[in-house]
């Protein structure tokens, strides 16, 4: 390829892949405003953060999975699943410290579950969290014969009303979360390691790393802030809800591979994943602020989606054209 | 003189053999990889038997084949996706929009029942189509094409349905029928679906489409290096399967006699459950169709089992979820002693 | 100067010997590196190189035989032991992550640092450090492994191994993908090394380099050890000449198959250049006649095959089949045009191991069994007299054609691939290494199939690097160096010398 025509294929992908969901977020917010003088304002702002609260930090523990190459599909359901438990156990007890640690451990264990069946017996992610995705849900319904368990709690106020320097406790959680998540990923073994199994899991374990417990590590630090998500998410509702937030883990998976992650793993960042969920949070809040129905929110939903995947596919796909050097194989000749 | 650079590490070199004798594990292992789903139905129906005494008459199977009859239809044509390596989350959807299209049609006189339900059909194979060009020529996972899709069609599927206030009524004799006949005090439906697995079935055995499928199921690159079209017949199996999912929804707004918009929601974990129960393995290369249909009645006679004994609806998706998971494990177990 | 006591070697193995079922692969060998020496290891493919240095890594245990360094017996029961002992080894995949930075990958598993914190900072310090002693000043610490090209992956495998306490570097075939330039590079990293008083034992078949670069030689044929020389008490030709055997084992001799040059020219290729690794190959391919393509490993032939059939991208030049250009993007267009390939990779690109026997070997001819052009399906009968026709006249032994092909043997499972072309009824057959991996009988059965398909008219090119297979199959032989098809042997101008030198690159200097 001709070095000239070679460059500009380098810049356009390394610009669309840098920017291009930026500026996508961007269109997004000016025809939001456009189509809705109330979608710019701080309420509005303040309202999309705390409406996808959940979304964004379990995105957070799902960029972790992915890097490491693992999908997880059950956030959603162990988000409703511990949220039955948390309301179960503060109904029974009126203690909210209990709720929360019991709610802490069902995150946990599930994961320890997940984590073991894929580490040490090999079944595929997927399966393993789509069958916890299942039965997760089957356990939340079933607790609760269906219905919501709804309660009052002072904490529940405390995470509703206040705010410390002007920000409510659930933003500020949301921002805990990521810095703690970026500082994991880029500064200890932990994140070393979640690149390295994604990127050459046989290699790394040659390498004397123990990939199965740092596979399970991964999934014990997404329990954590699938469990956060919960305490977000039973904050909102002020109920242990089991049919809450369906279809949470799609969008979270979205987030991060609309954001660049790549879906093979071994690449991606939290910055990445941040813009992706914004963006889906975004898509979101303005949908659903033009006040359509149902049907016509998921149909530019999907589409939408649909796009923006596009533009994450084919820039990477420039990006790989123009730099045949960034083939990651290692063939010999011969 | 044998070459030695190809030795694995840490193993000893291929034995050279020409004794074609497997040992008793290796003969324990092949045959529970091929009648395993049989063995177990024909165990949980031993089961499920002697301790509700209910599930046996002769109204309670056909209740359950009833029951699995729509998730039957839809599984023939995710087995085919997913033993060639895919998968395809959209097909509730895609029933969805068939009934709606179809029912549309119908009532709003547009043309006949049999011209709108081949127009459903067609909508559907098209959603397929879309499908399969995007995973195979644009080499995106097809998890998260067919979840675009999911969404994006069933919106559609729901603006469909609000041109006519948001739900309907079957009214159509032709499609009421299909619920409620029966032939020979076989339900219809469950006709339907045994016809379609016996077409499907000769399909894929006795024609050279078939063999190719399970050969690129099977290894790819060698199918590829045979001159197999791989790349065109993946996309024809996510055809076929929109086609299937649409016929299932089409069965499904029958049982249903009407068309709404949470219909089919969740049917894809179904559909994939019967499939990976009957060992097809998710990440590609098995998948019998007959095998398919055992793991869908599997759970029919689960669910139903349930329901006998009085467990609530809430935990049988549980049960479902659970199942998946068994049935992963086995299929890992069996993969670990025929690699070791 | 003063009288000094001798110096142990830093390795010594002794009398190793390894079994595997059926086969004997290293006999009674010895082996010996003295400290700061670059000592080449030499031999054919199965002469047991491989299985030598596997043992030394801890991968394999001897059955018999001893490991000592610098006097003391070692035990490797583990590759941990022999790292831990500074034994290094660097395969030719190497085992490097792509996606991880140079910094990174030098110091997986090892990152120094607090119990949670890794010290990025004394990762990349240290890192500059290796790289310095190496005098390697062009590699970007923070680059990431895959924009990072070969030749300076192996340099960073080679920092990666110093990063451990290291006294014996074991490189297999690390010249194969690089070009002379980045080779000259290697060996002066390589010298650097030497002069700390490090050991490399450098695995090769390029004997120009042994002769250029190395102290010691040590040529291993069989499983023996033939000899081991002071490189500058010898040359290229002394080598040659401890490599040939005295057994050329008749079978693969084969009768002529008259006179080709007057036969049709059934293929021809004109100005053909695969991107970097082949340039400007032109030949043609007779009727009835078996061309042997050899060469280095990474010389090209393997790319000449696959663009032949369809599966190399990059392709330039001009095919033509019995005089007519013709364009081959895929299997499928080279099968229509009567040329079929049988790769080297007889299960990941030829079997489907799942499926049975006759399934495998119709596969590519399931057109041909349909029951009438209207109704598509397979008439069983036909297919299966068909098939079992192949199979009788290929040998193929099962107990019935209905055998899953999982349970056949290595020969018969190679012999089965050949039954699938043969079907087919093709006039252009390319086979890479067709009997890799199989065994002695099976092996005389292929040679002599090859020898009674060129008997009836097809044109076969047979492409290997066991030189000896070559000149018993072929009536010409091609040989490939660096890209270039640089010389066409007829069978009576061959002999092994003069075929080894050419394999080595011949007279030509780079």
């Amino acid at each position: 390829m001709p070095s000239s025509k070679k460059n500009s294929r380098l810049m356009l992908g390394n610009f669309l892949q840098t920017y291009g969901l930026l500026l996508m977020v961007v269109l997004l917010v000016v025809i939001f405003t456009f189509l809705n003088q109330r979608f710019l304002t701080p309420e509005n702002f303040k309202n999309i953060l705390e409406q996808n609260g959940a979304l964004a930090i379990i995105a957070v523990g799902v960029t972790f999975s992915i890097i490491s190459g693992n999908f997880d599909l059950s956030t959603g359901a162990v988000v409703a699943l511990a949220g039955v438990v948390l309301a179960l156990v503060f109904t029974q007890t009126n203690n909210m410290v209990l709720a929360i640690l019991a709610a802490l451990g069902t995150t946990i264990l599930i994961a320890l579950f997940n984590g073991v069946l894929i580490a040490y017996l090999k079944i595929n992610s997927m399966i393993v969290t789509l069958a916890c995705m299942i039965w997760a849900r089957g356990v939340a319904l079933g607790l609760t014969n269906a219905d919501s368990i709804p309660f009052q709690s002072p904490f529940i106020n405390f995470m509703n009303k206040s705010s410390f320097l002007g920000i409510s406790p659930i933003i500020w959680l949301i921002i805990v979360s990521y810095l703690v998540g970026w500082f994991i990923l880029s500064r200890t073994r932990l994140g070393r390691y979640t690149y390295a199994l994604g990127g050459d899991i046989e290699a790394t374990k040659q390498a004397g790393v123990n990939t199965s417990l740092y596979t399970i590590f991964i999934f014990l630090l997404s329990a954590v802030l699938v469990w956060v998500g919960t305490i977000v998410t039973i904050t909102r509702l002020s109920a242990g809800a089991p049919n809450a937030v369906y279809g949470l883990e799609f969008d979270a998976i979205v987030a991060v591979i609309i954001g660049g992650s790549a879906m093979n793993g071994g690449e991606g960042n939290l910055r990445k994943t941040l813009i992706g969920m914004l963006f889906i949070a975004i898509l979101n809040n303005g949908l659903s602020t033009l006040g359509m129905r149902d049907s016509s929110f998921y149909l530019y939903k999907g589409c939408i989606i649909l796009v923006a995947l596009f533009f994450e596919v084919i820039s990477r796909q420039i990006l790989k054209k123009a730099n045949p050097a960034v083939v990651l194989d290692n063939s010999s000749a011969g | 003189m044998n070459n030695l650079a190809q030795m694995p590490t840490g193993t000893p070199a291929q034995k050279e053999t020409t004794s074609n004798r497997l040992n008793t594990g290796e003969v324990v292992s092949e045959l529970f990889s091929q009648y395993g789903t049989l063995i177990i139905v024909i165990v949980l129906a031993i089961f499920f038997g002697a301790t509700a005494p209910r599930f046996l008459l002769a109204q309670n199977i056909i209740n359950i084949f009833k029951q699995v009859s729509v998730v039957a239809i839809m599984a023939i044509g995710m087995t085919m996706v997913i033993l060639l390596g895919g998968i395809d989350l959209s097909v509730g959807s895609v029933a969805l929009l068939a009934g709606a299209t179809t029912m549309y049609m119908i009532n709003h006189e547009v043309m006949g029942t049999g011209a709108a339900i081949l127009v459903g059909l067609f909508v559907s194979g098209l959603v397929g189509l879309v499908n399969g060009i995007m995973v195979e020529k644009f080499k995106i996972s097809p998890l998260i094409i067919t979840l675009g899709t999911m969404i994006a069609i069933r919106g559609l599927a729901q603006s469909v349905l609000w041109l006519d206030n948001s739900w309907a009524w079957v009214k159509d004799p032709f499609l009421l029928s299909i619920a409620n006949k029966s032939l020979f005090f076989i339900p219809m439906v469950v006709v339907i679906m045994l016809v379609l697995y016996v077409i499907f079935y000769i399909i894929l055995s006795q024609t050279g489409f078939g063999r190719s499928l399970y050969a690129i199921g099977g290894n790819q690159r060698a199918a590829h290096l045979c001159g197999i079209p791989v790349e065109r017949m993946k996309i024809i199996s996510y055809i076929l399967c929109g086609v299937t999912a649409g016929l299932g929804g089409l069965v499904l707004i029958s049982r249903l006699s009407a068309v709404s918009p949470a219909v089919g929601a969740d049917i894809h974990f179904d559909a994939i459950t019967a499939v990976v129960l009957g060992g097809a393995s998710l990440s590609g290369g098995s998948g019998k169709l007959e095998k398919t249909l055992l793991g869908a009645i599997i759970v029919g006679m689960i669910l139903n089992y349930l329901t006998i004994k009085g467990i609530p609806g809430t935990l049988q998706s549980a049960v479902n979820g659970f199942i998946i998971l068994v049935a992963a494990v086995l299929d890992r177990l069996s993969k670990m002693k025929t690699a070791g | 100067m003063e009288q000094s006591p001798p110096i142990l070697p830093v390795l010594e193995m002794q009398g190793i010997t390894k079994r595997f079922p059926g086969v004997l692969a290293l006999d009674q060998v010895d082996f010996q590196v003295n400290r700061g020496e670059i000592h080449s290891l030499i031999g054919q493919n199965g002469a047991g190189k491989s299985t030598l240095m596997k043992i030394l890594a801890g991968v394999y245990s001897a059955d018999e035989g001893l490991i000592k360094m610098n006097g003391q017996p070692v035990h490797f029961k583990h590759p941990r032991d022999s790292l831990d002992k500074g034994i290094v080894t660097v395969y030719q995949e190497l085992s490097l992550l792509p996606n991880l930075t140079v910094a990174e990958n030098i110091f997986l598993g090892r990152e120094p640092g607090h119990r949670l914190v890794i010290d990025n900072r004394t990762i990349y310090v240290r890192s500059q450090e290796i790289l310095n002693s190496l005098g390697i000043h062009n590699i970007d610490l923070k680059a990431k492994i895959a924009s990072v090209p070969l030749a300076q992956r192996q340099l960073v495998e080679i920092a990666k191994a110093l990063s451990h306490d290291l006294k014996v570097l074991v490189l297999d075939e690390p010249t194969a993908p690089l070009t002379n330039e980045d080779t000259i590079h290697l060996f002066e990293i390589l010298n650097r090394l030497r002069a700390q008083g490090i050991s490399i034992i450098f695995i090769t078949h390029r004997l120009k380099e042994v002769i250029t670069y190395c102290d010691q030689g040590t040529v291993l044929r069989n499983g023996k050890t033939i000899g081991t020389v002071a490189i500058k008490n010898t040359n290229e030709k002394g080598l040659i000449e401890m490599m040939i055997g005295q057994e050329m084992e008749s079978f693969y001799r084969s009768d002529g198959h008259g006179e080709q040059a007057q036969a049709d020219v059934l293929l021809e290729v004109q100005n053909l250049s695969v991107g970097e690794k082949i340039q400007n190959v032109n030949f043609q391919l007779h009727r009835g006649e078996i061309v042997g393509v050899t060469g280095l490993l990474g010389a090209g032939q393997n790319e000449l095959a696959r663009a032949i059939f369809g599966i190399q991208e990059h392709v330039n030049g001009t095919i033509k089949r019995s005089g007519k250009t013709i364009k081959i993007e895929s299997p499928g267009d080279a099968v229509e045009q009567g040329i079929c390939l049988l790769t080297e990779n007889r299960k990941e690109e030829g079997l489907i191991l799942d499926m049975n026997v006759r399934e495998n070997i119709t596969l590519p001819s399931l057109a041909m069994f349909r029951q009438s052009p209207y109704f598509p399906f397979i008439d069983n009968r036909k297919e299966r007299l068909s098939a079992d026709d192949y199979i009788k006249k290929v040998n193929v032994i099962t107990r019935s054609s209905a055998a899953r092909m999982r349970t056949l043997s290595g020969g018969n499972q190679q012999k089965s691939i050949v039954a699938r072309w043969l079907l087919r009824d093709l006039e252009v057959l390319i086979f890479v290494e067709p009997t890799r991996g199989i065994d002695v009988g099976a092996k005389a059965e292929i040679y002599r199939l090859l020898s009674s398909l060129a008997n009836e008219g097809k044109a076969i090119i047979v492409v290997s690097t066991d030189h000896i297979e070559i000149m018993g199959v072929s009536d010409r032989i091609f040989v490939m160096y660096q890209g270039r098809l640089i010389k066409q042997f007829n069978k009576a101008d061959v002999t092994e010398e003069n075929l080894l030198a050419e394999i080595q690159g011949g007279s030509r200097h780079e």
